[in-house]
């Protein structure tokens, strides 16, 4: 039965992360690959203000996520100020930047041996505990995706990727459209890391990183429609699916790098299948 | 002095490996408009191929035959890969997959040599000194490929026909095909160079580190950040860049303050930071020129 619970708890993790990257990739047509970034900082400034300073743990929670959407508007900032390809290629770069920031300064973050023994709040001390709190935190989250795609704004996301110079000449700033965009997918992310420190109660380097770029591309990707059912229909399957592998008689020292091989496969074949189709095609105008 | 001047030199090596990758991403780039992040992968797969050729001791130049091989083919195979998004101009689409091709051929490597280090070269690495200094001889191997091919490569790409082919496909592909130029056969040899030139550079870097499976993927993308500081149009560029993106760094390691001492592990870190002052400044890059848009 722990084994269900890690894998909904994972699954739960990856769906509000994936509801940033749907409407970030697909939606608006912003290729914001440092939220692997927000995603560990959150947890890491939580771990950090608890452990080494002694904050209370909620108010650790609550400073991380703020301190997360200041990431966000940092990398907002850089995307109006430099092209789509240097912002994709800095945000990659930013993956490495914060492993190698995170492997340095040792005497925060605990360097390579990281942080062990984070502690879940009192009243999500359990496993099944965590769980339903994550399962009404990522209704919310969906209630509040659902209410955004039908708003104003997101119509304002999906016409930001079509024809971004049509938007400006209704009045609406770019920048207010990015701005929600990466900060609310930060925001996400950040909740995200969160939920998933609290399952593993460790943190080091590898937390988030490229495997876990990888999970979140192939959501946004899979979840190419505007709906709430899309992202919760592409997390299923990303994160179910190779968990079949698990059942097969491979050494477990492999396992990892299998599940990551499958992931790289699939994402190639999901954006051969999609790069046909009309969202991420240019309108001709 | 001596310890300034020994600074400078492991900069010099290590800029000079940079270049090297930087000016295959710039190729790739000229022809395709695509960021080929998976040739940190393809020089890294290449490399083991290499050290598996001196397993079986079969040999130096059967070990570079096998490395050519594979480098052709993972030259190919990137080119088939990716030639769809060039041609429907989807060059983010085309970074994911290239993204994904490399980790697939990282896990790849993983699964079958494992993930533990190797050594191309066992023992202590062959050292040359002069004047206080000291070099590895894969270190000298990399300064006088390194000069080599910065000069052939500027004379190809500013005063050769095939440079001027190169530099047209980068402005205006359709004007490029009318005149009865095969872009395709351009773009594949341009994708198997690269390869091999990455391949080279995984070779040299194990030789002077230990070979893993995921070393490739920090090396690509600080080539990266030295392609688009420099300015992805100009190649001028990103040999400066290749260079003043690892000499910042590696200064402010070793003389900052004896009360902010930094270790080398913070060079990812210093490399991402002075990208962003520069880009916020020069979007372009330093060397940034217009071109065509077409």
């Amino acid at each position: 039965m722990g084994y269900f619970y890690t894998i909904f708890a994972r699954f739960l993790a990856s769906l509000g992360q994936g509801v940033g990257g749907q409407v970030s990739f697909s939606m608006a047509g912003i290729f914001l690959l440092s939220l692997p970034v927000c995603f560990s900082f959150s947890a890491y400034t939580m771990a950090i203000l608890h452990k080494k300073f002694a904050v209370v743990l909620w108010v650790s929670i609550a400073i991380a996520l703020f301190l997360t959407m200041i990431l966000g508007a940092l990398f907002s900032y850089i995307y109006t100020k430099v092209s789509k390809d240097s912002f994709t290629v800095l945000c990659l770069g930013s993956i490495l930047a914060f492993d190698a920031f995170v492997r340095s300064f040792d005497s925060l973050t605990g360097g390579v041996l990281g942080i062990s023994g984070i502690l879940r709040p009192e009243s999500i001390r359990t496993l099944p505990a965590l769980v339903q709190f994550s399962f009404l935190v990522l209704t919310v989250i969906l209630v509040a995706h659902y209410l955004v795609l039908k708003s104003p704004m997101g119509r304002k996301i999906r016409a930001f990727k079509e024809h971004p110079v049509a938007l400006q000449a209704f009045g609406v700033s770019q920048k207010s459209v990015i701005s929600f965009v990466i900060i609310g997918g930060s925001l996400l992310s950040g909740i995200s890391g969160l939920l998933e420190v609290f399952r593993i109660q460790f943190l080091d380097p590898s937390f988030g990183g490229i495997p876990n770029l990888i999970v979140l591309v192939s959501i946004s990707i899979l979840a190419l429609k505007p709906k709430v059912k899309a992202v919760l229909l592409a997390s299923v399957l990303v994160v179910f699916l190779p968990e079949l592998i698990s059942f097969l008689d491979f050494p477990s020292a492999l396992l990892g790098h299998l599940r990551v091989l499958l992931y790289s496969v699939l994402l190639i074949v999901l954006i051969y299948t999609i790069s046909g189709k009309s969202q991420f095609q240019k309108r001709e105008i | 002095m001596e310890f300034v001047l020994q600074i400078i030199l492991n900069s010099i090596v290590l800029g000079t490996q940079i270049l090297f990758l930087a000016i295959s991403l710039f190729l790739i780039k000229a022809v395709s408009k695509i960021e080929h992040v998976s040739l940190g992968a393809i020089g890294v797969a290449v490399a083991y191929m290499f050290y598996l050729g001196q397993t079986l001791h079969v040999g130096v130049w059967f070990s570079v035959l096998l490395s050519l091989l594979a480098a052709t083919l993972l030259g190919l195979l990137s080119y088939f890969l990716l030639e769809k998004f060039c041609k429907n101009n989807q060059i983010l689409l085309a970074l994911l997959v290239s993204l994904s091709f490399g980790i697939g051929i990282e896990s790849v490597i993983a699964l079958v040599f494992k993930s533990g280090a190797k050594n191309i070269i066992d023992g202590v690495l062959p050292i040359m000194s002069f004047a206080g200094i000291t070099i590895t001889l894969p270190g000298l191997y990399t300064l006088i490929l390194g000069v080599l091919l910065v000069i052939i490569t500027y004379v190809i790409v500013k005063k050769t026909p095939a440079g001027r082919i190169l530099r047209s496909i980068s402005e205006n592909q359709s004007l490029v095909a009318t005149l009865g130029v095969n872009q395709k056969r351009v773009r594949k040899m341009v994708y198997i160079i690269s390869s091999i030139i990455a391949g080279m550079v995984g070779i040299l870097l194990a030789m002077n580190t230990s070979l893993t499976p995921t070393l490739g993927f920090t090396y690509i993308m600080i080539a990266f950040i030295a392609l688009f500081v420099g300015g992805p149009t100009d190649i001028r560029g990103t040999i400066v860049a290749s260079y003043i993106i690892i000499l910042i760094p590696e200064f402010l390691i070793n003389f900052a303050p004896a009360n902010m001492q930094f270790t080398s592990s913070y060079r990812m870190f210093f490399i991402f930071v002075i990208a962003c002052i520069v880009l916020s400044i020069k979007p372009r890059g330093i060397f940034s020129k217009t071109v065509r848009q077409t």
